[in-house]
């Protein structure tokens, strides 16, 4: 039985690299009939594929299509194993708002971070491009996010997270709200210029440091608590 | 302080907490600065010599142990304190000129008309006056006069006190330019593309329509970041930053100028027009224009039409009244350099189906099919100019240019620029690699690199790790040391090409056309003869066309300037491409991320 699990848990996981939704339906529909619980088969399978991936992008193995191919076979397995979730064991894990900033209208980045969170169970708000400040906070209060997530693919368009932070803290949200940003001119110690909390490097990492900003909660926003090496 | 700069062994004053890299910005010193400054490249390295300098934490993290060693520091990080000396990479100071393809001209319409006018019927007795005269006399020759310069006016009180029978006028647009002894000089026009890296100067004969001579350097703004998004955010810190970018590219033309009057015996006088193309952003800096909206969506330019300028007015060292003509932009992200490359091709004028492709930075896309010209612009990022690889170069004397798999005698041959022994990989060797690389199946169509035991046996011993990444060896340099692609570098480049695929894409799209149905694919951009059409055919950066369709065309933004110099058709054709060109918007387009993510892919 036990062995049986971790060779499905597995292969929920290899589904996710291997970039294969066939398998992942495979391997989901055995989870269920094999009674492993659903959160279970999420967490300690299709998500450890994922964790899997996001090291192969690291090395840059893996790319941007294997990246959305991985996150559509990590999709098919929870869409497959949500029913069968507990009630009260939400795999909720957060609520982001997330745009590309005023100015810049790259959007691919941003796509892919937003898919990453949404399929790592996070509600994500994705407000697009050339998104300006009130935007952000808007939905931010509305949802009650817990983070704002920024992008910007220019030199001259980063600047502007800054505007946002500045607004965030002027409107007294910046010890509620964490604040991540990333984008291809990004840096951490930019991340750290403009006042955001972290940097995430890549999509696939951006999940980590999201989930890291959540657990941080408790402490104080506004300085740089989470380490953006992660995966 | 004292900095002092070999190989030169020129020394400059410098003050406290001033970098190496402001230092030689603010004295005109050539060091490439492609972050501008931020700490994100190495390009901007200089050797320290004579002392010992604690390396900072980025010299530490982008430079080897082995070149701390022997006294690399990255310029931007290393502050004067004290009398310092440095060495400036020595591949930093020689640039390669452009070819130019030019159509031949036949009879032109110049547009400088150069017209001598009769003088001897004018009455010394009479109290007209006597530009009033001239202009009569050059209306009955066809030329009409609504503006003159002083210069022109005091050349003819003095032809006329001389009592001269007749002058020579030049017109420009209207506008008497210069009045001259009849017997005088050849005159002389300059054709400039500003390009985000290097500038071009094209010198003519306007009497002979020849092209003297074509030489390019380096465009100093460069020193402030290697694209021109980094120039756009230095102008944004602060007002006067603007026209410290302004007043640098406006030396640098001076400087070249200066070459040109010095090396060909030319008077500055003899040079009556000039003519510059450029993308939107350098042709702002230019003519000292704002370009914070450039900076960002929606992309405002300050103005697209056609300018017109005294020299004087922009401090540019001719004739006062000399005009300076800045071809016009189809929008503030479709500068005048795509302009120039649809003059060069009279692409407007055809009725075949043609594309035309700058690859650089900035990808630039025409196309005209049925009459009809519709242009696109992407954001490639510097790849191809070999930048931010981890043994990228620009195109220098050692630079390898060309990489060429032979599996029949299993060898890897490259080229170098000036047979020099080699130091870096530019722009086209890493295209040339990719392509042989994904030919040969060391990278497969998505572009990852199989691991080695995959490779072709006579390859393997070329495997290499960079960091935690697969690497190929393509040479090694003088010291021995690896000069390799590794996987982040490909990717790097399928993001450039895959930008440059999707603008094709999408001007294609909105012409409804396939890649079946060009005549023509042209290929412009800096890379000369050195770009292997079959290499960017393989990694599907063009389209899907038969090889000997593809055609290079070199440096075709200065080639329609030197058109727009010479004859008054192709100016007018400038300013009828911005006028007509349809614009194609792709980063809008629903579809475009699918579009984009497909592109990536090394195959058609």
């Amino acid at each position: 039985m036990s062995e049986d699990r971790d060779a499905i848990l597995k292969g929920l996981g290899d589904s996710v690299w291997k970039l294969d939704p066939a398998m992942a339906t495979e391997f989901a529909n055995r989870a269920i009939a094999a009674g492993i619980d659903a959160y279970d088969a999420i967490n300690d399978g299709l998500a450890k594929g994922m964790m899997v991936v996001s090291g192969m992008f690291d090395r840059r193995e893996y790319f941007v299509p294997e990246l959305l191919r991985a996150a559509k076979a990590m999709n098919t397995g929870i869409d497959l194993l949500k029913p069968y979730l507990k009630v009260d064991a939400t795999t909720h894990k957060g609520t982001v708002v997330i745009a590309t900033v005023k100015g810049d209208i790259h959007q691919i980045g941003k796509n892919l971070v937003a898919l990453m969170l949404r399929t790592a169970g996070f509600t994500v708000h994705d407000l697009g491009v050339n998104c300006p400040a009130e935007k952000y906070l808007g939905k931010a209060k509305e949802e009650n996010a817990d983070i704002i997530g920024m992008s910007a693919l220019m030199t001259t368009t980063m600047l502007y997270m800054e505007t946002v932070t500045q607004e965030l803290q002027k409107v007294g949200m910046r010890d509620r709200i964490r604040v991540m940003v990333g984008g291809a001119p990004v840096s951490e110690q930019f991340a750290r210029k403009v006042g955001a909390d972290a940097y995430a490097s890549h999509a696939a990492v951006a999940v980590e440091v999201a989930k890291q900003l959540v657990a941080a909660a408790k402490e104080p926003a506004g300085n740089l608590q989470v380490a953006a090496k992660v995966g | 302080m004292g900095l002092t700069i070999l190989p030169d062994g020129r020394t400059v004053a410098v003050a406290p907490g001033v970098s190496v890299l402001e230092a030689c910005r603010e004295n005109d010193i050539d060091l490439p600065g492609i972050c501008g400054g931020r700490g994100r490249c190495r390009e901007c390295r200089v050797t320290v010599v004579g002392r010992e300098v604690a390396p900072s934490a980025l010299d530490k993290s982008l430079l080897e142990p082995e070149d701390l060693a022997r006294g690399w520091r990255l310029s931007c990080q290393l502050m004067v304190e004290g009398d310092l000396t440095v060495e400036l990479p020595p591949v930093s100071l020689k640039l390669l000129d452009p070819s130019v393809v030019l159509p031949q001209l036949a009879a032109v319409e110049p547009v400088i008309q150069d017209v001598e006018a009769d003088l001897s019927g004018i009455s010394h007795e009479s109290d007209e006056p006597a530009i009033a005269f001239l202009k009569e006399t050059l209306s009955r020759k066809g030329v009409t006069i609504t503006r003159q310069s002083v210069a022109a006016l005091r050349e003819l009180g003095l032809a006329l006190a001389r009592r001269d029978e007749s002058v020579r006028c030049l017109v420009h647009d209207g506008t008497l330019l210069d009045v001259r002894a009849p017997s005088s000089a050849p005159i002389y026009g300059l054709a400039i593309d500003i390009g985000t890296s290097t500038v071009s100067m094209a010198l003519l004969d306007l009497t002979t329509l020849a092209m003297l001579s074509v030489e390019t350097q380096r465009n100093p703004q460069g020193a402030y970041g290697g694209d021109f998004m980094s120039r756009i955010a230095f102008a944004m810190e602060k007002e006067e930053n603007l026209l410290e970018l302004h007043g640098k590219i406006v030396n640098r033309v001076n400087r070249m100028i200066e070459r040109l009057v010095l090396g060909y015996g030319i008077e500055r006088r003899d040079i009556v027009l000039m003519t510059v193309a450029g993308n939107a952003v350098m042709h702002h800096l230019f003519f000292g224009l704002d370009v914070k909206a450039l900076g960002g969506f929606p992309f405002r330019p300050v103005v697209n039409e056609r300018l017109q300028v005294p020299a004087a007015e922009l401090g540019i060292e001719l004739s006062p009244a000399t005009p300076v003509v800045g071809l016009p932009l189809i929008s503030g992200y479709i500068g005048a350099d795509t302009v120039g490359v649809v003059v060069a091709l009279d692409l407007l004028g055809r009725s075949d189906t043609a594309i035309a492709v700058d690859v650089g930075t900035n990808a630039e896309v025409a196309l005209v099919h049925r009459g009809k010209l519709y242009v696109c612009s992407a954001p490639a990022g510097p790849a191809f100019e070999g930048a931010q690889m981890a043994c990228g170069t620009q195109a220098r004397p050692g630079a390898i240019t060309k990489i060429v798999l032979d599996e029949k005698e299993q060898r890897l041959k490259i080229y170098t620029v000036e047979e020099k022994l080699p130091f870096g990989i530019a722009g086209t060797g890493i295209i040339d690699a990719v392509a042989e690389l994904a030919r040969i199946g060391v990278l497969d169509e998505s572009g990852r690199m199989r691991d080695t035991a995959l490779w072709p046996a006579w390859l393997r011993e070329r495997s290499h790790t960079a960091g935690e990444m697969r690497a190929f060896v393509v040479a090694r340099d003088a010291e021995n040391r690896p000069l390799y692609l590794h996987q982040g570098d490909v990717r790097e480049l399928q993001l450039a090409k895959a930008a440059t695929a999707t603008a094709i894409h999408y001007v294609m799209g909105a012409a409804g056309i396939k890649a079946a149905d060009l005549d023509h694919v042209y290929v412009a951009g800096a890379f000369g003869s050195y770009l292997d059409p079959a290499s960017i055919l393989r990694i599907a950066l063009l389209p899907d066309v038969p090889i000997e369709r593809v055609q290079f065309i070199g440096n075709a933004a200065l080639a329609g300037a030197v058109l727009a110099t010479l004859s008054r058709r192709h100016l007018q054709t400038a300013v009828r491409v911005a006028r007509e060109a349809v614009r194609v918007d792709m980063a809008t387009d629903e579809s475009f991320q699918d579009v984009f993510v497909d592109k990536l892919r090394l195959a058609h």
